[in-house]
């Protein structure tokens, strides 16, 4: 009588992205600045650091994705382990985005690996850098770097389209006029974050 | 009687000697299949002539045959209990087949659905499931006046919408992870719906669900996969509505 309901994992896995998610708004938020010159973007950057409160939603973030990261591998290890054997024909009746959160998951914890070591590490830990928008730029006029940055964006649209509709079902909220409204939402998300974060990213590599 | 021209099928069948067996599939011709006979009956007339050719007979289960019993099920081209929407294996006619097409017959396949033989496989861990709360236990006494008992219309529909669940598992056989959250669900938003589950209502989600992760099921990661396949329709709200009576007993204090 060890075991514990699969419903807690699930539950830390919905509220962490749903955390989650509320920073990828704010940070596409403060990557336009990037759109409006050098000194807005340098200014922008440094008045994050100063600010005590997002230092304070900085650790959490970070206890978020760990969290999240963690029950996702430990999720997808136990559903592997509930189908030993695995069909030989199968015509899975949901689209493949919704039975791969662990391929794009994975794809997003890389980019991650990359991106806060390009930007994060020179600027706040070792300070080699110290104007963050040439370090932005620079970074994106190697057309690999954008390439991939795009490519790990579309894998996170396919991960938040069912990532936000997940979530709520999770939490226990299925509702006949509500929830066709979060699936609506659920697009929008999808669709805003990866097209918002491509273009700049492709703005930076062709125009600044 | 069908005026439509009987089929020839070439059937692609899983076999396995017993749970221990790696298993193969084997390759039947059969010739002049009536399409009014339904899955079920074309095995027998297969089966009658593996007989006759002194061949051991393909194993499947069924009972009533009229898709209410939840005994039958396999994969048929992939999917739990064939393409057909809202149908047992039972109930699903050859006339939904063409002529000349291979049809791929394999059982349901979970870590906690073990094959014994052929498509025949072992449901015992659902009604572990069962055990640990599909149920109500409390004393009642004798039987009480009609109507002492007031349920609402609505909560009688929905209870029984979620009642009609026949435990064929069909729900694990179609999910990615192989979870039984459809079917514990529906037990557990049925129970939850009428006055009889209230007593049992905080401890039967809970016993229930970890039940479930016991047997071996996977998680649900609201794929939707079930519903889909689910010969009686159950809805996925059910599985929303399991996880807020989770909440609501955690809230309970249990």
């Amino acid at each position: 009588m060890n075991a514990k309901p699969y419903l807690l994992r699930k539950i830390i896995s919905a509220l962490t992205g749903l955390f989650l998610i509320m920073f990828l708004i704010v940070h596409l938020y403060d990557n336009f600045f990037l759109l409006l010159g050098e000194q807005a973007f340098n200014i922008k950057a440094k008045e994050l650091l100063n600010n005590p409160f997002i230092r304070v939603v900085e650790v959490l973030l970070f206890i978020s994705l760990l969290l999240h990261v963690i029950y996702g591998i430990y999720i997808t290890a136990k559903n592997k382990q509930a189908r030993n054997t695995s069909y030989k024909k199968i015509n899975w009746q949901t689209p493949f985005y919704k039975r791969m959160m662990w391929l794009s998951g994975t794809v997003i914890l890389l980019f991650l690996v990359v991106h806060l070591q390009s930007f994060l590490v020179p600027y706040r830990i070792t300070g080699e850098a110290n104007n963050l928008y040439q370090l932005v730029v620079l970074s994106f006029k190697n057309p690999f770097y954008t390439g991939f940055y795009v490519l790990a964006f579309i894998f996170l649209g396919f991960h938040l389209l069912h990532a936000w509709e997940s979530a709520f079902q999770t939490l226990g909220f299925n509702h006949p006029v509500f929830t066709p409204i979060i699936k609506i939402i659920g697009w929008i998300l999808a669709l805003g974050i990866t097209i918002g974060y491509s273009a700049i990213a492709i703005a930076a590599y062709i125009q600044l | 009687m069908s005026e439509k021209k009987n089929l020839r099928l070439t059937l692609k069948v899983w076999r396995q000697d017993g749970p221990q067996d790696q298993g193969r599939f084997e390759t039947y011709e059969l010739d002049n299949v009536n399409p009014d006979w339904s899955f079920l009956e074309m095995l027998d007339i297969l089966n009658m002539k593996l007989v006759r050719d002194g061949k051991e007979p393909i194993a499947f289960e069924s009972d009533c045959r009229e898709g209410i019993c939840g005994t039958c099920g396999f994969v048929v081209n992939g999917r739990a209990h064939g393409h057909l929407h809202k149908t047992t294996v039972c109930q699903l006619h050859m006339r939904h087949f063409k002529d000349g097409e291979t049809i791929v017959i394999e059982p349901f396949r979970a870590t906690a659905f073990p094959v014994l033989k052929d498509l025949i496989i072992d449901r015992t861990a659902m009604d572990f499931i069962l055990k640990r709360g599909g149920y109500i236990s409390v004393n009642v006494g004798s039987p009480p006046d009609a109507n002492t008992i007031p349920v609402p219309k609505h909560n009688a529909d929905k209870a029984f919408d979620f009642a009609t669940c026949i435990g064929c598992g069909a729900c694990v056989a179609a999910c990615p992870n192989a979870s039984a959250a459809l079917f514990t669900s529906a037990k557990i938003t049925h129970l939850a719906l009428l006055p009889h589950g209230h007593p049992e209502r905080e401890k039967r989600v809970a016993e229930m669900l970890t039940a479930m992760e016991e047997q071996g099921f996977g998680g649900c990661s609201n794929t939707y996969a079930c519903e889909v396949e689910c010969p009686k329709g159950i809805s996925i709200t059910g599985i929303a509505k399991a996880n807020l009576e989770y909440w609501r007993a955690k809230l309970k204090g249990h």
